[in-house]
This record gives C-alpha cells, structure tokens and sequence, in this order.
C-alpha cells in the first residue's frame, strides 16, 4: 500500500525505470549546488535526513505514476511519445510538490529551492511541448489547470489569513488545484491519444480522491496542525474548536472534547469514504484496474482508520458503563 | 478488519466485530452510542447487537486493544 504497482509488464516497467533515468540526467545537467538539491529526498518528501532521492518511486504513485495507473488507456503510445509526456508531466509535479514546500516554509534553502521550482517547472514544460504542438487543445486544458493549480494555493493562503473563507466550496477549491498538476499528465495524454473524452472521467476521480485525501489529512494531523497554526477546513466544522480561545494546548483540549462528543472524526472519515466512492464511479466506464486497485486500497486504510476510531469512542462510552454496574 | 487479539470465544469476537461495523454504519446506533443514557446504551446494544451487558464487559479489552492500534499509518495518496 502506498508504493506504486506497476503493471505485469515488460515494458511498463522498462519505460518507468527510463523516466527515473531522464530524472537523474536532468538533475546531472542543473548547477551544481540545485542539482544536489534535486538527489535529496527531503527536497520533495520532506523528511529530515540526507537520504538520496531514488526518483520517482520514491514518491506516492499518484505523483508521477499516473501514467502506469491508467496503463491500459495509453500503452499504445511509441516508447519516445509516452516518455516525453511522462517525464514532463512528472516534472512538472515535482516543480508543484517543492512550490507547495515552499509557500509552507518547509524547505531549507527558499531560495534555492525557488531556482530548482523554476527549473523543473520549464523542462517539464519543454517536454510536453515536444509532445503536443501549440496547436493542440491541450494548451487550453494545461491553462485551465494551472489557473485551477493557482487559485486552490490562492485559497489555502487567504485561508490561512482568515478562517472565515475556509468553506466547503473553499476547500474543494484547495484540494482540486493540488491535484491540477497530476492532471496535465492525463491531459496531455488523453489528447496525444485523439480520445480526449477519456480525460473528464479520469480527472473527476482524482479531483474526488484528491477531496478524500485532503480530508483524511486534516482529521489525522488536527493536533498537529493545532499547534503549528495551521486551519484545516476539518477544524472549522468543530464548534469546540471555533469557540475556543488560549494556548494551543488549551484548544488541542477542547477540540478533542468536541470530537469526542460528536463522533466528528467518525463522522468525517465516513465522509472521506463517500468521496471514494465517487472516485471510482467516475472511472466506472473506463478500463483501469491499475487505478481502482489503489483508489481501493486506500479505501481500505481509510475503514481501518474509521474502525480504530469507533473503537475508541466505544471503549471511552462502555468503560464507565461496565465499571458501574461492577460496582 | 480486525484480527483477533486475544482468547475470547468466537462468538463475541463477531459480536464485537459486528458492533463496530453498525456503529460505523448505522446511524441509529451511532446517535445512541454518542449521546444516550447508560440505559439507553445498553438497550441498544442488547436490542441491535445481541450483546448483553455481561458480555460487553467481556469484550472491552478486545475493543480496547483494536482502539489503541498503532499500527493503522496515517498516509495521504497525495502527500
């Protein structure tokens, strides 16, 4: 779970190993100091170690791997084709991933990291224009989604800014423009294939996954995000937490008392469930086991989560109850 | 969903199980278990899960030990 499954395929698997090598040369090519930036795990990851970049399985599947995911749609492709629109549609990710560190202040080096966002951002680019010519509708899809891509970071700041525009409609907006960039790739590729009517229906169930996932990382990190003064769209629905004031540990306290009065986190992963459901009846029409393998697996982790959490709201409900009538 | 933690019989292994499937699924069970009187919670579970309150007794360390299972990743698809 969580690892990209490529298809049991030859060829699948020697055209992604190839954009893993593109990756690396592109990275040989960048001055000397960003292309160090660009073999560290952590300038996309996050994590805090030194650890080398292994490429794009070293990211979530969904990132670069989309490509593989819907496989059966695009395996007709000639090799340089579907190379070019992968590797540029991954970069292209990449450059959103480290733009995205970088509006959270989560990157070492800003300013290095700005150069490395500009040169992925351009080579990816480069690539898919080397794949679709100008005078493809594709122009006008990669316009709408990186103005998509931009308003979704522009919510999340003014967001941030002030509370009140966390709204539903807000945070759809968020979690869709987070997904933009990964759908250029499909874009890209349901054009280059003459059937672009398979792109609506691919680009529903990730904008609908990418909603899930938004949410089940606001219910999984709020104490987190409490202390670090971050608001999640998850928060803004617990009253508890809208009323109250002090010091984060004071407000990490109340919250938790709201959730547990309401079965919120209960509530909200049953949610999460619904937009994983209607992830998959998106692509119903669409052949993609690849994909509804991983939407399917990460319905799973999601009602496991949903178990531990009713387990503890049970034991917090019956402990009491089976306690007082021992005594 | 979960495994099996310790020794209780398999009846109340699939009460249990079936317990935190309807308090999952069913929201009239839900709303009981949330905010209703001990009674009431009792009733409840006698009436919609077959389990009587000796037997919740029995089952509340399995339910603890599925509660505190660390080992549930938090992990976003598009982290």
């Amino acid at each position: 779970m969580g690892a990209l499954k490529l298809p049991e395929n030859p060829r699948a698997i020697r055209l992604f190993g190839e954009v893993d090598a593109r990756y690396q040369a592109f990275a040989d090519r960048l001055p000397e100091s960003l292309g160090r930036m660009a073999r560290l795990r952590r300038t996309y990851l996050g994590s805090p170690s030194a650890e080398p970049f292994k490429g794009i399985a070293d990211l979530n599947p969904v990132l670069a791997g989309t490509p593989w995911m819907f496989w059966e749609q695009f395996q007709h492709f000639d090799d340089e084709q579907f190379l070019a629109i992968a590797e540029g549609g991954a970069l292209f990710v990449l450059a959103s991933i480290l733009l995205d560190h970088i509006i959270d202040r989560q990157v070492d080096q800003p300013q290095a990291a700005s150069l490395l966002h500009q040169a992925l951002h351009a080579h990816g680019t480069q690539c898919l224009r080397a794949a679709l010519p100008a005078s493809t509708s594709f122009w006008a899809q990669f316009e709408r989604l990186s103005a998509d891509h931009l308003a979704g970071l522009a919510a999340e700041l003014d967001a941030q800014a002030d509370t009140s525009c966390m709204r539903e409609e807000t945070f759809t907006q968020m979690a869709h423009g987070k997904v933009s960039p990964i759908v250029v790739t499909l874009a890209a590729l349901a054009e280059a294939s003459g059937r672009p009517a398979i792109l609506p229906p691919m680009e529903a169930s990730l904008k609908h996954i990418a909603v899930a996932s938004q949410l089940l990382d606001d219910i999984g990190d709020w104490q987190q995000d409490i202390e670090a003064g971050h608001v999640t769209y998850f928060l803004t629905q617990i009253p508890a937490y809208r009323n109250s004031q002090g010091m984060p540990a004071q407000i990490v306290e109340a919250t938790r008392a709201g959730i547990n009065a309401d079965w919120l986190d209960v509530d909200y992963l049953n949610v999460t469930l619904d937009w994983l459901r209607k992830s998959v009846e998106a692509v119903s029409r669409l052949e993609c086991p690849g994909w509804l393998a991983y939407v399917e697996g990460y319905r799973q982790l999601t009602d496991e989560h949903l178990t531990v959490g009713v387990a503890r709201h049970l034991v917090r409900v019956l402990r009491p109850i089976v306690a007082g009538s021992a005594s | 969903m979960a495994t099996k933690a310790t020794q209780s019989s398999q009846e109340h292994w699939d009460k249990l199980v079936r317990l935190i499937e309807l308090a999952k699924k069913s929201r009239k069970l839900s709303n009981t278990m949330r905010h209703g009187k001990p009674s009431e919670v009792v009733a409840a579970l006698r009436d919609q899960v077959g389990l009587s309150a000796e037997e919740v007794a029995m089952i509340l360390d399995d339910l603890e030990l599925i509660a505190d299972r660390g080992s549930v990743r938090w992990w976003s698809p598009l982290g």
